[in-house]
């Protein structure tokens, strides 16, 4: 399934370059992301920083499909023994969205998609890693600084479960972010 | 002496004599506080008066065997006749209760025929010597009297057995009954006369022997001492003397050569002083003891001029079931110098017929004489075992005895004793006198130990002691003791106490646990243990320490704290065990970190290993509590 989801993102991918011009686009958004996995909070933070750079290729009609990569990183300590935890979230994501026209410069976008996210917890010497797809679905507003730059402010919601040890984990959270963009 | 010359008036006399008599007795039955050496001489006098003349019907005797003996009758006196012709009348069966006529003494000793007698010239008279005795070597013994004289109305127990002797060595020896003496026995009680019964007085068998020979001149008094009791007996023994010579007594030589008596004479001689040129009574040598150190010599030798009561003592000691015997010797002889002569080979046995019918074991039984060459040997025991040989025996001198103690079974054999010292068994006992060995033994006692708690340990709280206890025989029961107060007693085994330490003070204290066995014999064991009264209890259980995705068990314990004794602890150290591992050391604690409800939490945990946990507490470095095992 994992596996599917991101042939399918990568084919879109090259499908996007090969048969467009101008019609790319590249985002680079840092996010504050507050987890929605209670214990995560508990260890590392409520809010963690998340870079995520988008690669977007419009399709006709302002709907455009993107894939992208985001790094959820943190450090803690565990609540009990106040042990060093370390965890790390890699996000590839895939989804279709419609960019459309505010005002002017102004504009917005929608999106949705699904994600793969491969995580790792270290705990002293103990490490857990494993992967879950998960959905997202993200909306910003876009101002375009000229017919290739922009920047946008946007919200987004990641959301994934696993089951560790037979305990229900979760990835992902709210996003809030601005990022800049190119349009190739 | 008026009698002697005036044998035609004779029964004249007797009649009115025996009326004296009886009056003499009721006089001294009556008042035996005064002094009635009157009355008695009277009595006296008529018991010579009767002998000298058997035939007057006041009372009687017959010769048989042609040598002078009279078989013994109800009352009286047998003469036997010495070949000097010296017939010496023994008091076979006396009424008198005096100290000059008891059963075995001389009323009389006369000679049958003429002799010549010494004078003061240095010549020789004949004459018929007589009148030797008015009363001669009645016996007497006290546990009390040390120096005597000898006296009714004292301390005194005098031999007078009554009832007819027997006789043996050819008719030449009187034998007289088996005396018993005994503190309760009422009839040797009235021999203390005047002092009431003397009811401290150890049971022991007296009896005398008295001997005059047919074919020598002298006569011999066996006087024996049998120890009945099952302890050593020891006290005087005094012979009482009334002479014939009155007032005129005098000391005539002594062995050292000298005319006085002294403990190292072995005889003494003495006659009637002359009348004029002539003494009527027969020179006399009073043979005490025997030449060189004898077993028992003389501690009272009294004899002096003008006193017609010489005594002489001896102090006996005579083991359990042992039998002594005091010999004397008198010869009785025209001439001093005769008597001297006689006396020397008597006290240096010298004389053939010294020992004449007395048995080995008689011989043997001599103390006042070097005549013993062997010597009792009692072997005695102490519940518990016994010995081989036992009991009382006789050794030759410089033998060499071996004993064996055997302990009965639940006993052991502790030491020798008394006459002997030291623990090796068996014995090899040389034999130098007369002795008492004594084993003893000993119970074997049971075992006993003090299972917990543990010696040094501390106690907190309640605890049960326990100890085990074992014996050879039964174990009766066990008593606790803490400091040295008995708490409780457990007849059944497994032994315990169940302590409330709470109730004591703080500090060191003993417990102590005796065992006692079905013979009563005691074992212990004695612990020490400091009571701080610290109390530590844990409860706990397996968590979960959940990071995101990392989960790690833990054990997660509650601690529960008591420091009833208000002790300084030190610091509290959380041990761990992973399955039957070894504890180790995870978690040092200060008293501030552990308060009773506190958790403390170890982990993280190997899934599937149990793990047991114990939290101990520290006074001075020692540890003092411990909790209870928790396993999670």
């Amino acid at each position: 399934m994992k596996k599917r989801a991101l042939i399918v993102i990568m084919l879109v991918l090259l499908a996007g370059i090969s048969l467009a011009q101008e019609k790319f686009s590249l985002v680079l958004t840092g996010s504050a992301l507050m987890p929605q996995d209670s214990n995560y909070k508990t260890v590392y933070s409520k809010t963690i920083f998340f870079p995520e750079l988008r690669l977007a290729y419009a399709l006709g009609g302002d709907f455009f499909v993107f894939g992208s990569y985001g790094l959820l990183s943190a450090s803690g300590t565990t609540p009990i023994f106040q042990s060093a935890a370390k965890s790390t979230q890699h996000f590839i994501s895939a989804g279709a969205g419609y960019a459309g026209p505010l005002s002017g410069d102004l504009g917005f976008e929608i999106a949705a998609g699904l994600f793969l996210a491969a995580y790792k917890e270290t705990v002293e010497d103990t490490a857990v890693t494993g992967s879950t797809i998960g959905f997202r679905a993200d909306a910003a507003l876009r101002y375009s600084f000229s017919s290739t730059f922009f920047a946008q402010l946007g919200l987004g919601y990641l959301t994934g479960s696993d089951t560790v040890d037979g305990t229900s984990i979760k990835v992902g959270g709210l996003r809030a972010g601005l990022g800049i963009g190119y349009k190739f | 002496m008026i009698f002697k010359r005036m044998p035609y008036r004779l029964g004249l006399l007797a009649g009115s004599l025996l009326v004296l008599a009886f009056l003499g007795q009721a006089l001294y039955a009556d008042v035996a506080l005064l002094d009635h050496r009157h009355v008695r001489n009277q009595q006296i006098k008529l018991e010579k008066l009767l002998k000298r003349h058997p035939g007057s019907g006041v009372r009687g005797s017959h010769n048989v065997g042609g040598q002078g003996f009279v078989m013994p009758m109800a009352t009286g006196s047998e003469p036997l006749i010495d070949n000097d012709g010296m017939k010496w009348f023994i008091n076979t069966n006396i009424t008198f209760s005096t100290t000059s006529s008891a059963s075995g003494a001389m009323s009389e000793a006369e000679y049958t025929h003429a002799v010549a007698a010494s004078t003061l010239g240095g010549g020789t008279a004949s004459s018929t010597l007589n009148d030797a005795f008015d009363g001669y070597n009645t016996l007497a013994v006290s546990d009390v009297e040390t120096m005597g004289p000898p006296r009714t109305g004292s301390y005194y127990i005098f031999y007078n057995k009554n009832g007819p002797a027997f006789v043996e060595g050819n008719g030449r020896q009187v034998d007289f009954p088996i005396q018993t003496l005994w503190g309760t026995d009422t009839q040797d009680a009235a021999r203390v006369e005047g002092k009431g019964p003397q009811v401290d007085w150890p049971s022991m068998q007296i009896w005398r022997k008295v001997f005059v020979p047919s074919d020598d001149a002298f006569a011999r008094w066996l006087n024996f001492f049998k120890n009945v009791t099952d302890t050593p007996l020891s006290f005087n023994v005094f012979i009482a003397n009334n002479l014939g010579s009155d007032s005129n007594t005098r000391i005539t030589g002594s062995s050292n050569g000298d005319m006085i008596s002294d403990l190292t004479d072995t005889w003494v001689g003495t006659m009637q002083n002359f009348s004029g040129t002539t003494s009527s009574d027969p020179r006399e040598a009073h043979v005490l003891q025997g030449n060189g150190a004898v077993p028992v010599p003389l501690i009272v030798n009294h004899f002096v001029n003008g006193d017609d009561n010489p005594y002489w003592a001896y102090t006996l000691t005579i083991q359990p079931g042992q039998t002594a015997c005091l010999m004397n010797f008198c010869v009785l002889k025209p001439t001093i110098a005769a008597a001297a002569g006689a006396a020397g080979p008597l006290a240096a046995l010298t004389n053939a017929h010294a020992l004449d019918f007395m048995t080995t074991d008689e011989k043997a039984q001599v103390k006042n004489f070097n005549l013993s060459s062997q010597y009792w040997l009692t072997v005695k025991s102490t519940a518990g075992g016994s010995t081989r040989p036992a009991g009382s025996a006789q050794y030759d001198a410089d033998s060499i005895v071996r004993i064996q103690a055997t302990p009965d079974p639940g006993y052991h054999f502790v030491n020798w004793t008394h006459g002997a010292t030291g623990t090796t068994n068996p014995l090899n006992y040389r034999i130098t006198g007369d002795s008492v060995v004594w084993a003893n033994f000993s119970n074997l006692p049971p075992t006993v130990k003090i299972t917990n708690p543990a010696d040094g340990s501390y106690v907190n709280g309640p605890v049960t002691v326990t100890a085990t206890a074992t014996d050879d025989t039964s174990v009766v029961k066990v008593e606790f003791y803490i400091d040295g107060s008995l708490r409780f007693g457990d007849s059944t085994a497994p032994y315990a106490y169940d302590w409330n330490a709470l109730l004591e003070t703080v500090g060191s204290h003993a417990i102590k646990a005796v065992a006692t066995d079905t013979a009563g014999a005691t074992g212990s064991d004695q612990i020490t243990v400091q009571i701080t009264n610290i109390s530590v209890s844990m409860t706990g259980s397996r968590q979960v320490e959940q990071a995101w995705v990392v989960r790690r068990e833990y054990a997660a314990l509650t601690v529960h704290v008591s420091n009833a004794g208000g002790a300084v602890v030190q610091k509290y150290v959380l041990y761990r065990k992973a399955g039957s591992g070894a504890y180790a050391s995870v978690k040092e604690l200060t008293p501030a970190q552990v308060g009773s409800g506190v958790t403390i939490n170890d982990g993280p945990l190997t899934k599937g290993v149990v793990y047991t946990y114990k939290l101990t507490a520290f006074v001075g470095g020692a540890e003092v509590a411990v909790s209870n095992e928790v396993a999670i």
